[in-house]
């Protein structure tokens, strides 16, 4: 991990054979929180240990207010860049909101994440980024950002 | 050809008119089914179509006793008998719970508040996938946890404890009472006094439950649960969600180190604050 700034961290991943997908909660900033200046250096401490032949998708869980926040969030797309010069990986954006929020959320998403292309902060990803909803009753239930690319 | 009430009345119709009712009943079953399960969280919807006719009645019966929640503080509880399961029994639809929710917020539930007769009501509950208990006090069942459990074991998958009190001899014993548990979500755990830990060293945890599925833990810091759990039966999850749990991290990847296919773990946390020690690898 040449030139990247290690955190001690506890998550080594590193014995996980058959490891898929991580899906990291909190990691967009969101203002009137406490800032944790490390949380980018976790989690690509984290990702740096993955040494499963399988993985391939690295899953960010966004809340309502978290994904307002997302254009604001150059660290965080420039982290992920780096991560995937190491490991690629299919992005996706897992929208941790109530079933009558997901409308509504998955809109606003769309546009941010519009906003973050034009600014060219996904031109590392060979495929857009995956929009899905961990809504309890609602699991697993996938709608492609391809859809609003 | 219009066909009044008065017609209906006379039996002034064709073969072919029937009444909005008559074709809602005429309706295949397969189709029925499917309908109804669309509505199966509409509590109001799924007792609307139960009063339709006997096929809707058939159809919508087990969504709308799925799930049996016994909550408050004191719900219907009175001299032992919970009334919703109580009314259950007595209407023969006991079978037909597949998830039970107890969410205790005034301490009723403890064995000392049933009667001891009253145990048969949560023996006639013989086909539960999912129990969720809500500050329970696990060591007030022990010893004697199976005689209240016990008849969950065979088809339990799926178990979600807040707030449970215990130690971590007794939570150990007490996951490994169900065999076909798969899915295992604990948020909060609290100790127990030390004098309700006498029977821990007596506890024989069999058999050994399957815990192949999920594993999701919120402010949980008992390695001790799991070094147990591994000794006695192995992990073998595929999922997990770690969060304010990273002490149990370490254990619980390298026993789940063949089969764990996704994490889920905060930004914010695993890191090793005393070792907060950033340094340049470069």
């Amino acid at each position: 991990m040449g030139g990247h700034r290690v955190v001690p961290h506890r998550l080594n991943l590193s014995r996980l054979k058959v490891l898929r997908s991580i899906q990291v909660n909190a990691w967009p900033r969101i203002s009137g929180y406490p800032e944790d200046h490390h949380r980018h250096l976790i989690v690509l401490g984290v990702f740096s240990t993955i040494s499963s032949p399988m993985f391939s998708e690295l899953a960010i869980v966004l809340t309502l207010r978290a994904v307002t926040q997302l254009p604001r969030e150059t660290v965080l797309f420039e982290t992920l860049g780096k991560m995937n010069g190491m490991n690629p990986f299919e992005l996706v954006f897992l929208l941790d909101v109530s079933d009558s929020s997901y409308g509504e959320a998955r809109r606003m998403l769309a546009v941010v994440l519009n906003l973050v292309t034009a600014k060219g902060l996904l031109n590392f990803l060979e495929s857009p980024p995956t929009i899905r909803w961990v809504g309890s009753h609602h699991y697993g239930r996938d709608t492609t950002f391809a859809d609003y690319w | 050809m219009i066909v009044t009430p008065a017609d209906r009345l006379l039996g002034n119709t064709s073969p072919e008119t029937c009444t909005a009712h008559e074709s809602t009943c005429r309706v295949p079953y397969d189709i029925v089914e499917a309908i109804v399960a669309h509505l199966a969280r509409d509590i109001g919807a799924l007792k609307t179509c139960s009063l339709t006719c006997r096929s809707w009645h058939v159809a919508a019966v087990p969504h709308l006793h799925y799930t049996l929640t016994l909550k408050g503080n004191r719900p219907d509880v009175i001299h032992g008998k919970p009334k919703p399961l109580l009314k259950l029994h007595e209407q023969g639809l006991l079978h037909l719970v597949k998830e039970v929710r107890v969410w205790d917020s005034g301490g009723w539930f403890v064995p000392r508040e049933f009667r001891h007769s009253d145990l048969r009501y949560f023996s006639a509950l013989t086909n539960v996938h999912s129990l969720e208990l809500q500050n329970v006090d696990i060591f007030r069942f022990i010893p004697g946890s199976e005689h209240w459990f016990g008849k969950f074991s065979p088809t339990l998958r799926s178990i979600t404890l807040s707030n449970p009190r215990g130690s971590h001899r007794q939570l150990s014993h007490f996951l490994s009472l169900f065999p076909n548990l798969d899915d295992v979500e604990i948020w909060n755990h609290c100790p127990c006094p030390l004098e309700d830990t006498i029977f821990d060293t007596q506890l024989v945890s069999v058999p050994s439950p399957k815990l192949r599925g999920r594993l999701a833990l919120l402010n949980f810091y008992w390695v001790e649960t799991w070094t147990h759990l591994i000794a006695s039966c192995g992990l073998r999850f595929r999922h997990m969600d770690l969060r304010r749990s990273t002490s149990c991290a370490s254990v619980l990847l390298e026993a789940c180190a063949e089969t764990l296919e996704t994490l889920r773990f905060n930004a914010t946390e695993g890191k090793q604050s005393c070792l907060d020690i950033s340094t340049d690898s470069s």
